[in-house]
């Protein structure tokens, strides 16, 4: 480990004297420029922009630099022939090439932090400039998700929204109250901490009581495992979304939440739809998720400096940089590639389709060599999707600019997923390496 | 003296092309014994696989065939290099680092302990005399500090086996006497030393035993000392001789047959150098401490 420790030292040293981190500053004054000053947009969107220039801004960037330190670094060594003394020292090959990968982790974390860190101040600093929104929460912490996003997104996040959930759509006119028991809300989101309920109710008279100036109606939110509840007042406008924020775990383990709302004075007529329930993310949600995805950024960041290395025991510098570049884009087309190739479906689907085609063109004819140019096809698109990384799988920018959650489970997939092709491609590099001459 | 620390046999080594053609035959069948405790030179012309054979007995390369062990382990292995120094033929050294980053970097690979390093680096830097360059980067060394240093890497493990390719390339005079000195001092310690070189006159001066490679086949193999006596042949030294002795020595020879000729001794070049430098550093150094002191 002795070895490893101080080849990734001497590779962070190497990375500093090329000036890599004048690539933040230059990072930085293309943010500031660009993020919050795009015309047209205001309020919500303008955050959503700068957050989401900012999260591109550093998987670029980061992207770069990873390719071209990590291709250029087994490579110089050869060519400047430091890598005899390195080598007639005891030091293992394996040994080497770890040092290398480590020393350009510690790069890359370096510059992610960095990047990092600028972009989350300068998102915040958009968020206090626009202010709090309509129910006077602040912008980013007790930010809400967008329930209707979540439905055109609901196989990657959790339920949220009311399609998704057994929810109970009734409507009650001058009710005493009534309850609306929701499952399904999934309870990764509630482990601990406090968490925002949204409620919509709709009413005819929705407003304080001119005398008592007490509220109209009150809402009881309570766990229906362990009876645990709390209560507050409202009378805000009618149509208006209801957002109370809650200390205790309100949602139970099964995902259940009953949310009850009374009739708190006798006068007035009005109706409650509770049809949907969302719970918004916790007041540290915001940075939990931004921290999330730095760390999926880490992770590609990773898989690339892996994949460099491997193709760096054996290509030129210039060669290796060139196929890294190639694996990025690739990696970037795998899903669209994947889900091609699944929509030409089996081999009895594309025979099938080519019939098809057939009959109508040229009857009786050609249909074996269809059917085998579209199999050729699939198994092409698949083989790519298999081979290359599937990069835009870490890549949850949108995610953090449009509020989705981001579960734990997707981090600890992609975590495996980059760690297969590491040592995938430490084997391979190892491999080879450990072969090389150094002439 | 009899241990044998590098030992070749039917080493060969063929260069190939992309397709596997053989390009060039770079060592052809080398036997080779070194034995503890000796400075051994191993010399050639350019191209004739001094190189290629320190590549092959530090596992840079590997060979096409026969084998080399290093203290009886196979080149490369870590249990060999755990007690080499390999001095490259140029300094390839991190240009970005200092003197001590340098070695304290090699001294890590070592797995040598914080404070033992230290002092390692430290007798190391003043050893090879760049004591005043420790904190500079490798970059701006010249040539002479750069070899140092080099060197200096070399020995931070404290190797039983040195292999130095061309350790006085570059170097000016006394740098080359210093190295030479070092060399020596290695031998003192038992240390044995393979050195590979052209600079004939250096090895002549530090090697016990020297081998002649020529297009990859070992030409000669022997004693220095052995080597370069002139069969019968002797050299007798005088001074101030009076032309009557002279005269009488060169009749005694001359009747007995075996006389050749007479000419005056001269220094070496290098003593020269080395004496006209040294006198005036040290008149320098005199002229400092007056003016110091006189102010």
């Amino acid at each position: 480990m002795h070895g490893v420790l101080a080849i990734a030292r001497v590779t962070l040293k190497d990375a500093l004297r090329k000036k890599v981190l004048f690539t933040v500053l230059f990072f930085a004054v293309v943010l500031t420029a660009v993020s919050g000053y795009l015309p047209y947009v205001t309020g919500e969107e303008r955050i959503r922009q700068a957050s989401r220039v900012c999260l591109s801004g550093i998987g670029f960037f980061g992207m770069i630099v990873a390719i071209f330190l990590a291709a250029a670094s087994l490579p110089d060594d050869i060519s400047r022939k430091t890598i005899f003394t390195v080598l007639t020292k005891p030091a293992r090959r394996w040994e080497i090439l770890a040092g290398k990968i480590l020393g350009l982790g510690y790069v890359l974390g370096i510059l992610l932090a960095i990047m990092g860190a600028l972009s989350f101040a300068l998102i915040h600093f958009w968020a206090w400039e626009v202010g709090p929104d309509s129910s006077g929460l602040p912008r980013l912490d007790g930010n809400k998700f967008n329930y209707a996003k979540a439905v055109e997104y609901h196989g990657l996040t959790l339920g949220l929204s009311a399609p998704m959930i057994e929810s109970k759509r009734a409507i009650a006119s001058g009710f005493d109250r009534v309850t609306y028991h929701f499952t399904g809300l999934g309870r990764e989101r509630f482990s601990g901490g406090k968490i925002f309920t949204q409620v919509t109710l709709f009413s005819h008279s929705w407003a304080l009581d001119p005398v008592t100036k007490e509220g109209t109606a009150g809402l009881v939110v309570t766990n229906p495992t362990t009876g645990e509840s709390e209560s507050m007042q409202f009378g805000a406008g009618p149509l208006q979304p209801v957002i109370l924020g809650f200390k205790k775990p309100l949602v139970d383990n099964s995902g259940a939440v009953d949310i009850t709302v009374l009739r708190r004075l006798p006068t007035g007529s009005y109706s409650a739809m509770a049809s949907s329930v969302a719970i918004l993310s916790q007041p540290s949600g915001y940075t939990v998720n931004f921290l999330k995805v730095l760390f999926l950024r880490y992770a590609q960041y990773m898989v690339l400096v892996f994949l460099a290395v491997a193709a760096s025991t054996f290509l030129t510098s210039t060669v290796s940089t060139i196929t890294a570049i190639f694996i990025y884009f690739t990696g970037s087309l795998v899903e669209v590639l994947r889900n091609q190739a699944m929509s030409l479906g089996t081999a009895a689907d594309i025979f099938t389709m080519a019939q098809h085609t057939h009959a109508e063109a040229a009857p009786g004819e050609l249909t074996g060599a269809t059917w085998f140019a579209n199999m050729l096809l699939r198994d092409f698109y698949l083989g790519i999707s298999v081979v290359f990384p599937d990069l835009d799988y870490f890549d949850l920018g949108a995610r953090v600019s449009q509020n989705q959650y981001i579960q734990n489970s997707m981090i600890a997939y992609g975590l495996l997923y980059a760690a297969a092709y590491a040592a995938i491609a430490f084997a391979c590099a190892w491999l080879v390496f450990s072969r090389k001459e150094a002439e | 003296m009899n241990e044998t620390v590098i030992e070749t046999r039917n080493l060969t080594k063929e260069y190939r092309d992309f397709w596997g053609k053989r390009k060039v035959l770079a060592l052809d069948g080398l036997d080779l014994d070194v034995c503890r405790g000796e400075v051994f030179g191993f010399l050639g012309p350019n191209g004739s696989g001094k190189t290629t054979t320190v590549k092959l007995l530090l596992g840079l390369l590997f060979p096409t065939a026969g084998y080399a062990k290093v203290l009886g382990q196979p080149p490369g292995s870590v249990e060999a290099n755990q007690r080499i120094g390999f001095l490259p033929e140029e300094s390839y050294l991190y240009k970005f680092l200092n003197a001590e980053e340098t070695l304290d970097f090699y001294g890590r690979l070592f797995k040598i302990p914080g404070a033992e390093r230290r002092r390692r680096i430290n007798d190391l830097i003043a050893k090879v005399g760049i004591e005043h360059a420790r904190k500079r980067q490798l970059k701006e060394y010249s040539k002479g500090m750069a070899r140092r240093i080099g060197l200096a890497q070399a020995l931070i493990n404290d190797p039983e086996v040195v292999i130095l390719d061309e350790p006085t390339s570059g170097l000016d005079p006394i740098g080359n006497r210093e190295i030479k000195d070092l060399i020596i001092d290695l031998k003192k310690r038992g240390k044995t030393v393979f050195m590979c070189s052209h600079l004939l006159a250096d090895v002549e001066d530090v090697c016990d035993r020297i081998a002649i490679l020529f297009q990859g086949k070992l030409e000669v193999i022997g004693k220095v000392s052995e080597l370069l006596t002139e069969e019968g042949v002797i050299n007798f030294r005088a001074q101030n001789v009076s032309a009557k002795a002279h005269e009488e020595v060169r009749k005694i020879l001359s009747e007995d047959g075996s006389y050749i000729g007479v000419e005056k001794a001269s220094k070496s070049l290098e003593d020269l150098f080395l004496k006209v430098v040294r006198e005036k550093t040290a008149g320098i150094a005199a002229a400092d401490e007056a003016g110091e002191s006189g102010s």
